[in-house]
């Protein structure tokens, strides 16, 4: 039996390349783009990154988000706008895109007042894989749900603009920290984020980004004991390095610079600036006490100059 | 007809070397461009079918294989579980030569169970590797000059951190 020497194997036709490629993720895909110019044409096939895009966020699917999408260069931009930190394969999804848009007349400022204009679509299943609840206080105690929540929920929140045609993702993709049990037992706060560039626009140079979801646990007692998740806020806001909120001007230019700002595929990365963030945050907070401590006491000791110099002169 | 029952029914294939294979027409069926020949003869075939982009090793492969799902395909039961171990078995066993061999093959025969397992195969491997690893693999030439290399790797920049070590 003779064995097919391997010079003779032609080369696979694009037919089964496109195949291949179909199969990959969105950073294998791009990088095979730059192998040769058959494979960089073949990679450049939208179908193939609405097929990521839809893998990677469901909502994508939708007929509206996608027009967004296509008016914003197509899914191949979106993708590689709005995928900057590492994926997870996670069984677990959740995705939410939120549109802010500057359409083509409006200033800011009306922007800003029609904020609440966002179409955002939630959809939520989150129930299924989640270890069943029996009681809250068995929860309590050994943190199933919670530590199923922390590890396996993901959050995107893209925003577009379409004026510009970018898009950026303002979220860390996994949790950043979150609270159990509050503020009532069934509660749940999960905490999502970015630190966003604000040079330019406000003294700190840099603001966090911080996404909120909150769950709650909700029972409902047909057929035994079911228990199922509710979503019942999702938030973003912007505060600084105090802790004050942004204001909404200033919002609007930090997340249009954010657009166009630097991104990594890392996670590493991006979890490693949050956390340089809220040490630098802790370390202004505690200068903050101490200088106010300071000053509480220059106040008592000028109280009790004035009221000695007081009696002084009373006397 | 020749009176004996469609599940007995033999075919022969016939690859580049020579060799000759007998296939049920049970199994044939899974490989439509057999199938194809099959039914677009009128007689019933009692030649050997002629493949003449097959070779010998890799059509003992995709025969192996396909009795082998039929096999745990009657066996309903554990079906997934061991066809998913086979096929693990089976991804493992071939180096990468093999495996585009096998592509070309099972893309020729038309065997879709196969050709679809074979391309996630690939996609596993190519997974997250680098440029050079993916040129390798499929043996491809870099048709770039440098500065339109350099200028594509800018443009993708955001997928390069991270990439496995070849």
């Amino acid at each position: 039996m003779s064995v097919a020497p391997v010079e003779s194997i032609p080369s696979l036709s694009s037919d089964l390349f496109y195949e291949i490629l179909r199969r990959l993720d969105g950073a294998t895909l791009a990088s095979a783009a730059c192998t040769c110019a058959a494979l960089c044409s073949i990679s450049k096939e939208e179908s193939l990154w609405e097929n990521v895009c839809s893998s990677m966020w469901p909502s994508t699917n939708r007929e509206d988000v996608k027009s967004l999408i296509s008016s914003v260069g197509g899914f191949r931009k979106f993708y590689a706008d709005s995928f900057p930190l590492i994926v997870n394969k996670d069984v677990m999804e959740f995705h939410h895109n939120n549109y802010f848009e500057y359409p083509d007349d409006w200033t800011e400022a009306e922007y800003y007042d029609s904020e609440g204009n966002n179409d955002g679509a939630v959809n939520l299943s989150i129930s299924d894989g989640l270890p069943a609840i029996t009681s809250m206080e068995r929860e309590k105690k050994d943190g199933k749900l919670w530590k199923e929540l922390s590890n396996g929920l993901r959050l995107s929140w893209i925003v577009v603009n379409r004026k510009i045609k970018q898009a950026a993702n303002l979220s860390s993709w996994f949790p950043l920290g979150g609270q159990r049990h509050w503020p009532t037992d069934n509660d749940f706060v999960v905490r999502f984020g970015s630190i966003l560039p604000a040079e330019e626009i406000l003294p700190c140079q840099v603001v966090e980004c911080i996404l909120i979801m909150k769950f709650r646990v909700v029972h409902t007692e047909s057929e035994g004991i079911q228990t199922s998740l509710k979503l019942t806020e999702l938030s973003m806001q912007l505060e600084d390095m105090e802790g004050a909120h942004v204001n909404g001007r200033n919002s609007l230019h930090i997340l249009k610079k954010a657009l166009s700002c630097q991104r990594s595929k890392n996670y590493g990365d991006a979890l490693e600036s949050c956390h340089m963030y809220s040490k630098v945050q802790n370390e202004l907070k505690k200068e903050k006490m101490r200088n106010e401590n300071r000053l509480d006491r220059l106040c008592i000791l000028c109280g009790i100059a004035a009221f000695m110099t007081f009696w002084y002169c009373v006397l | 007809m020749s009176g004996i029952s469609d599940t007995e029914r033999m075919i022969t294939l016939k690859t580049v070397e020579g060799t000759l294979f007998d296939v049920k027409s049970s199994i044939a069926k899974d490989i439509k461009t057999v199938q194809a020949f099959i039914d677009d003869s009128d007689d019933d075939v009692t030649s050997p079918i002629p493949l003449p982009n097959v070779f010998t090793r890799e059509l003992s492969r995709i025969l192996d294989y396909l009795n082998n799902h039929h096999r745990f395909r009657s066996d309903i039961e554990k079906a997934d579980e061991e066809m998913a171990r086979y096929d693990a078995e089976f991804a493992k066993s071939m180096s990468h030569e093999e495996l585009k061999a096998l592509i070309l093959a099972a893309n020729y025969l038309n065997v879709k169970d196969l050709l679809e397992f074979l391309n996630q195969t690939v996609a596993d491997v190519i997974q997250n590797k680098s440029v050079e690893f993916v040129r390798n693999f499929f043996g491809i030439e870099n048709d770039y000059t440098p500065e339109e290399e350099e200028k594509l790797r800018n443009e993708n920049e955001w997928a390069f951190n991270g990439v496995e070590q070849d």
